[in-house]
């Protein structure tokens, strides 16, 4: 029994949006990554910055900064319930 | 956090990661004061990570890529938030001693010498504001008690002067440890004259008070 890759779920899209690195298209790339962590219920700062760090890790430091902004104001929005760390 | 230092420098100039990071530390420290019990403690967990980083990687970082062009607008960056930062409470004593510690760690001399010079003028203000409304309360003479000889269940006073009171003696111990400290930089950088200097200046600043 393998594991069913669907493309709606947010691991199918981070894996598209890899894909979509190795061919050299930062900006759908992005995007898809974006639609991901969009669809994710998971709402807080930490799953941000866990996608942050895969645009850093793809070599994306521009777009990763941008993410990582983005998380940071969702950590300061209430940050008693968050925690600042970047990796889960 | 190192994350985030990492792409920030790789985009920015060092200075926009500074600012970045310490305007976090200040929106954090804001959060920590309307707070109590479980919250404050989340939030006062999240400043030492973020005090850490910027005295740990951010700081290391700065010391091994920076180049004179990104350097000074950092260093000025510092040197402004140390004229800014006012008086000698513990909120303040732990501004002044981040931004030593970044100035060591960043190899920024400017902003470690300012920091401890910074500390040092607090301390001594501080100290001499005491002393000056000491003399209403010391000149009095002390009440004659029948002080028992000293065993091992007496308590030691505190070591001060005739005319001190303990707030002052205090207050002078702390003002002398920031001297210490001072002086312990000019010495690791084999700054001899300033730290001459400086003790010519401190005595001069004690022979005034007396």
């Amino acid at each position: 029994m393998g594991t069913i890759l669907t493309a709606a779920t947010p691991n199918g899209l981070t894996r598209i949006a890899l894909v979509q690195v190795q061919q050299g298209k930062r900006a759908d790339a992005v995007a898809t990554l974006r639609t991901a962590m969009n669809s994710s219920k998971n709402s807080l700062a930490s799953s941000v910055f866990t996608y942050a760090d895969k645009l850093r890790q793809w070599g994306l430091s521009k777009e990763a900064l941008e993410f990582y902004d983005e998380g940071l104001k969702r950590y300061l929005k209430n940050p008693y319930e968050q925690n600042l760390t970047l990796r889960i | 956090m190192n994350s985030l230092i990492e792409v920030s420098l790789k985009n920015e100039p060092p200075v926009k990661t500074a600012q970045r990071l310490e305007t976090l530390i200040a929106t954090l420290q804001t959060e920590s004061t309307k707070q109590t019990n479980y919250e404050k403690y989340k939030v006062d967990a999240a400043l030492r990570q973020t005090y850490s980083a910027i005295e740990g990687s951010f700081a290391k970082d700065v010391a091994a890529f920076g180049n004179t062009d990104e350097l000074k607008p950092l260093a000025d960056f510092y040197n402004r938030g140390i004229a800014q930062t006012n008086g000698y409470d513990d909120t303040a004593q732990k501004h002044l001693r981040h931004f030593a510690t970044f100035g060591h760690n960043a190899l920024l001399t400017d902003v470690e010498e300012g920091a401890l010079l910074k500390l040092k003028e607090s301390a001594f203000t501080i100290y001499k504001t005491n002393l000056a409304k000491a003399p209403a309360t010391a000149q009095q003479p002390p009440a004659k008690t029948q002080q028992p000889a000293r065993n091992s269940r007496t308590p030691q006073t505190l070591n001060k002067g005739a005319n001190e009171t303990i707030s002052s003696a205090v207050d002078s111990q702390h003002y002398y440890n920031e001297l210490v400290n001072l002086l312990s930089f000019y010495d690791s950088r084999a700054a001899f004259d300033k730290g001459a200097q400086l003790l010519e200046a401190s005595y001069q600043q004690g022979s005034d008070q007396r």
